[in-house]
């Protein structure tokens, strides 16, 4: 991973590509990457759609060994959906590929002088792009299938459906997962979009004749896969409560806590989770002979996927996450797994986030476009997105858009995105995120819960005076860390708990790139990674009035608990002071 | 405070998880033959109006049931027993099983960090479920780093309760927490819900029905349309059904 694969779309005489050494660039991986080309590279002010936007695609530090959990690829520009800088990443199987490959990066420049369509294969011999018009407005599933069919199923894919190629904010880049499916998206912030407006339909990542990434201390980096999957293992979150139900196990317990925003945020409980559960998901895919525990890619050893069948027996997508049976289920007050899963299944294949698509079509019901618990509205919705008609093309900005187009007070987002499913009035810490992370609102930017094992800079108190605001505040700085390692977050709990897992990373790192990375080093990664973000952020204009929820989250006592949120402005504006 | 104890309930309502836990204290045993009768007790006096369903069949009988545990089953406790006299006594959990695995606890919908101060009174519904993923994951979990993060529905102990009084609560199982102690309180029969009951039956596939080699209500061998109609003719005196599931791992947990 020593060089930077350029591609100006723009370029004189047609699309060029161009492999760059890595440069100033060298030892970052994933968020970190693209955080720092779109920071250095984009101008803030330009408009995300056109040519002076960058779309930057990373895979992670470790990604293309042998190192369990290293499959995230990051993806990065400046967002359509909320103006400042984006980074969304996702499972599947092109960052080991394109990590094999050796590219640290692909950077898609400019924009093209023509209309035409672009699909671009990489393989160890080089990069071939091509016009390829016959793959105008397919979706992913049907796009994949074609790019199987002309290059084999050793490849891995990164694409756009219908959504990317419409240029809406809602829209994602698929990734393919183990089985060749495009069912792992980098979805929030409109990345599709701007795929799209490179006019880059595919990116066929081919690995033939590659070998694994070597270690430079084969020996240290054994040694510390090993403890690094014990760890793993043996966590009862990593090694059982995830592989058992996936992230869906938490509906249960988020409904408990009256946290689990249903109808559009109007209340805290759902009455029907239980039919909707991650429980209950599981036992559903089961029985039908899908499969309750999956992988997204090679090298995963939590596997908190799975495989959703209809009733027949047949295929239909990957196990909904949490975040989209919230979206489409509760949010929505749709109590029908079949139906969630049809949505998630659309939503995969338009190329849509499901947790923008979610919230959007809440809030088109709560202007009276459907009903709530209405599940065809709610598909037939989804697929006026996909077919682009006028109410798609509203729908497919997000929930923001959508909102204003239809007179809606209550719409739930931060910085343009849509908030996910954990209401900050429940759990207020969560709200401090939501209103400062960098990426609008956003549930992953504070969750890497290992910021009580760092302590660096200080121990932090929770109970102190700072409270939640240092918590938030660390919770990022430990996320933007994760992020560019590759790993998958979910590896967050092991090293929450267990110290010497956390340290197993850092020996894997280390015995890899021949480094000496402290803890306190790790630190000082998300710290930078924040602050060129918020850099960029302030050039775009965004100031600490876009740090703020919605008001009606201060107003609005959420039900069963009837608490608003009550974390003060200046407590806001002090997260990122360190 | 008086230790919670099993003033109403039957012994074989509540069971520990005894091949999972290695310290747990079984205090009590039911025969569980394969005959297919009502199961025998020393007080059912407050479920003998109860409708009693016994099904024996293949593991999916068992494991379907984990739907039901979210909505709930019921159990006789003493008024103003903590949440660790009631885990510990009346469902006779064993306290080391409390400690290390049940990581997320509610009462009546507030996360509980102290189990030995949360009380609980008649009519409450107590929630028990293992650690969760995600920061909220973590946020909600009991004593947690991060209870700051939620600590406006955190548990309050603020209601005063007729210590002793004979009571009745709802208790949910979620996840792994049901996987592993569902199958014992099946084994030794559970009281649900008779419209939950209902509900869960009407929405069963043919293979869940394929995988009942026996079904009885009130001892006798029923079909599963007359389990479900049973059900329905007896909803309106009947507002609790008792039911036992016997598979080879519910039979290897009662032994």
């Amino acid at each position: 991973m020593d060089k930077i694969l350029r591609i100006d779309m723009g370029a004189e005489g047609g699309p060029k590509a161009v492999a760059t050494p890595v440069g100033e660039y060298a030892g970052l991986g994933g968020r970190a990457l693209t955080s720092a080309i779109v920071s250095k590279e984009v101008p803030p002010l330009c408009h995300p759609l056109g040519a002076d936007n960058k779309l930057v695609i990373a895979p992670g530090l470790l990604s293309g060994s042998t190192a369990a959990m290293s499959g995230r690829i990051s993806v990065g520009c400046k967002s359509p959906l909320t103006g400042g800088i984006k980074e969304a990443n996702a499972g599947g199987q092109p960052s080991q590929v394109l990590a094999r490959l050796g590219y640290a990066a692909i950077v898609l420049e400019g924009k093209p002088k023509d209309d035409n369509l672009y699909k671009i294969y990489i393989n160890k011999d080089g990069v071939k792009i091509s016009v390829d018009n016959s793959l105008r407005m397919l979706g992913n599933y049907d796009l994949v299938e074609k790019m199987k069919a002309e290059f084999g199923d050793k490849i891995a894919c990164m694409s756009i459906g219908p959504a990317g190629e419409m240029k809406m904010s809602a829209a994602s880049v698929a990734c393919t997962d183990m089985e060749l499916r495009p069912t792992r998206h980098a979805g929030r912030g409109g990345v599709g979009a701007v795929m799209g407006s490179k006019q880059v339909k595919a990116i066929v990542l081919d690995d033939a004749g590659m070998p694994m990434r070597q270690p430079k201390d084969p020996e240290k980096f054994r040694d510390a896969t090993k403890r690094w999957v014990d760890g793993l293992k043996k966590h009862p979150v990593t090694g059982e409560g995830l592989p058992a139900y996936g992230t869906n196990v938490l509906t249960n317990v988020l409904n408990e806590a009256g946290a689990y925003p249903t109808k559009n945020f109007t209340w805290g409980r759902f009455e029907n989770c239980n039919k909707i559960s991650g429980e209950t998901e599981a036992a559903v895919e089961t029985e039908r002979g899908g499969a309750a525990t999956h992988g997204c890619h090679r090298g995963c050893v939590i596997r908190c996927s799975g495989i959703y069948v209809n009733k027949d027996g047949q295929y239909l997508t990957k196990q909904p996450e949490y975040e989209t049976v919230w979206a489409h289920g509760g949010n929505c007050g749709i109590d029908d797994l079949d139906a969630i899963a049809m949505l998630d299944r659309l939503d995969d294949d338009y190329g849509v986030d499901t947790i923008e698509m979610g919230a959007t079509i809440a809030v088109a019901m709560e202007a009276g476009l459907a009903k709530f618990g209405d599940a065809q509205a709610a598909i037939n919705l989804v697929h006026e997105v996909g077919k682009g008609t006028p109410l798609g093309r509203i729908l497919g900005n997000g929930a923001a858009v959508t909102g204003k187009c239809f007179g809606v007070e209550r719409v739930p987002v931060v910085k343009g995105q849509a908030m996910p499913a954990y209401d900050p009035r429940g759990v207020q810490g969560i709200g401090v995120t939501y209103a400062t992370s960098t990426m609008g609102a956003d549930h992953t930017a504070g969750y890497a819960v290992a910021a009580n094992i760092l302590k660096v800079g200080g121990y932090v108190d929770p109970h102190g005076a700072e409270g939640q605001v240092a918590l938030s505040r660390d919770l990022q700085i430990a996320t933007a860390a994760v992020d560019s390692t590759g790993m998958c977050l979910f590896i967050a709990f092991a090293i929450m708990d267990q110290p010497e897992t956390f340290q197993a990373l850092l020996d894997m790192i280390n015995a890899f790139y021949g480094l000496n990375l402290t803890a306190e080093d790790v630190n000082n990664l998300g710290k930078a990674v924040l602050k060129n973000e918020r850099e960029f952020n302030a050039k775009a204009g965004f100031t600490a009035q876009h740090d703020r929820l919605p008001a009606f989250f201060k107003k609005e006592p959420l039900p069963p608990h009837n608490i608003v949120f009550k974390v003060p402005d200046e407590e806001l504006d002090a997260v990122f002071n360190w | 405070m008086g230790r919670a104890g099993v003033l109403l309930w039957p012994d074989h309502l509540v069971v520990p998880p005894a091949s999972l836990l290695e310290a747990a204290t079984i205090r009590s045993q039911q025969s569980s033959g394969k005959a297919l009768s009502a199961p025998t007790t020393s007080d059912k006096s407050d479920i003998s109006n109860s409708i009693h369903i016994r099904l024996v069949g293949a593991e999916r009988v068992g494991q379907g049931f984990a739907e039901l545990f979210q909505k709930g089953f019921v159990i006789a406790i003493e008024e103003g027993a903590t949440v660790r006299e009631v885990v510990t006594g009346p469902m006779k959990v064993d306290a080391q099983y409390l400690d290390g695995r049940i990581n997320t606890i509610f009462l009546n919908g507030h996360t509980v960090d102290n189990v030995d101060a949360a009380r609980v009174g008649d009519g409450a519904v107590l929630s028990l479920s293992a650690a969760m993923p995600g920061f909220v994951g973590a946020a909600l979990r009991k004593g947690g780093f991060y209870a700051v993060m939620r600590a406006d529905i955190t548990h309050a102990q603020n209601n005063q309760y007729n210590a002793g009084r004979p009571a009745q609560i709802t208790v949910r199982l979620y996840n792994m927490v049901a996987k592993e102690l569902g199958p014992l309180f099946l084994a030794r029969g559970a009281c649900f819900r008779r419209s939950d009951l209902l509900e869960f039956f009407l929405g069963r596939s043919e293979i869940f029905w394929r995988a009942c080699a026996q079904i009885a209500v009130d001892g006798q061998e029923v079909d599963a349309d007359s389990l479900k109609a049973a059900l329905i003719t007896r909803a309106s005196t009947e507002p609790l059904a008792f039911v036992q599931v016997m598979t080879a791992t519910s039979e290897a947990h009662a032994r």
